[in-house]
């Protein structure tokens, strides 16, 4: 980041490179389609390279990277209304067989149309959680909120997640 | 539970919970609960990024690398980068005109009245040495010498 700061574009592609992967799961798995995920991440990391001047490193990196995934994410949401759509591409191209290949697909899309209906802010939660790996510490600093709002936030959304699975 | 689950909390707490977990009914749900969210978010993965993702990305940072320079250069070093060498050179010439222009006509205003070239004004070199710096030598030096030499 330092370098970057100074404006060196090579240094900031390592942490593209190292990073995009995991901008991306959680901005797919926020908004549900690859278009969107697709503009969320090039977003995110004009961001971050803009505000490497001002980056301080007093908190860790990846708390940094996925607050600004948090902000964008949720500015989007507020920008445009998500829409639940199947994207057939999206099926892995090593899936087994054409039944294999169905069961994953319902599975995806009735996952993904779930998250969907969780309010923004337990779609985060839930998404930094199970997609981003992180402890519930890294989640409270990124929503800026306490460890046991954040632990509500969870059970609240995975109650919601889960009975609409169970309904399915 | 989350922490639990995360086998974050001290040892001691840990197997306080393990203890609880086999009487509490709720807690083994809840449990339950997080190991099936877990588990439905694994199965069904979000699909790889696309391959130009990365060469998307770094054109838009490019981009604004270079117009953060820009902006930092300022306007003139801007445009002496986007003009055309012989306009450059054209520029660069009148420049040069000018500023030796500049250097042979207002030579005559840097000299000190000299008594030698114009003996008829000594009389009005009433300043002395320490007056030399003064707002009124410097009138002296501009107005008053070139007045009386057109008039002469």
């Amino acid at each position: 980041m330092t370098s970057a700061a100074r404006g060196d574009v090579g240094g900031f592609e390592e942490i593209v490179l190292r990073h995009q992967a995991a901008v991306w799961r959680m901005a797919h798995r926020f908004v549900g389609n690859s278009a969107d995920a697709q503009d969320i991440t090039q977003i995110v990391f004009l961001k971050l390279f803009e505000s490497a001047p001002q980056y301080r490193a007093t908190a860790l990196f990846k708390t940094y990277l996925f607050r600004i995934v948090h902000t964008t994410c949720i500015d989007h949401s507020r920008k445009k209304r998500p829409v639940a759509v199947a994207d057939p591409c999206e099926i892995p191209d090593d899936a087994p067989s054409a039944i294999d290949a169905m069961i994953m697909h319902e599975t995806k899309n009735g996952m993904q149309q779930c998250i969907e209906t969780l309010p923004p802010r337990q779609r985060s939660a839930i998404t930094l959680r199970y997609e981003a790996e992180l402890s519930i510490r890294e989640i409270a600093d990124i929503l800026k909120t306490t460890e046991k709002s954040v632990e509500r936030l969870l059970a609240h959304g995975r109650g919601t997640l889960l009975s609409i699975v169970k309904e399915k | 539970m989350e922490r639990y689950s995360d086998k974050a909390l001290l040892p001691k707490k840990q197997r306080i919970m393990d203890a609880h977990l086999k009487t509490c009914l709720e807690c083994r749900k809840s449990l339950a609960d997080y190991t099936t969210a877990k588990s439905l978010f694994s199965a069904a993965p979000p699909p790889p990024a696309p391959d130009h993702l990365t060469a998307d990305i770094m054109r838009k940072i490019r981009g604004a690398a270079a117009d953060a320079k820009n902006r930092n250069e300022g306007i003139i070093v801007q445009w002496w980068k986007e003009t055309a060498i012989p306009v450059r050179l054209a520029f660069s010439v009148v420049c040069l005109i000018f500023i030796v222009a500049g250097i042979f006509m207002g030579k005559d205003l840097w000299n000190t009245p000299d008594s030698k070239a114009y003996p008829e004004y000594t009389e009005l070199d009433v300043f002395s040495e320490t007056q030399k710096g003064s707002l009124e030598y410097g009138y002296f030096q501009l107005i008053t010498i070139p007045t009386m030499r057109d008039e002469k």
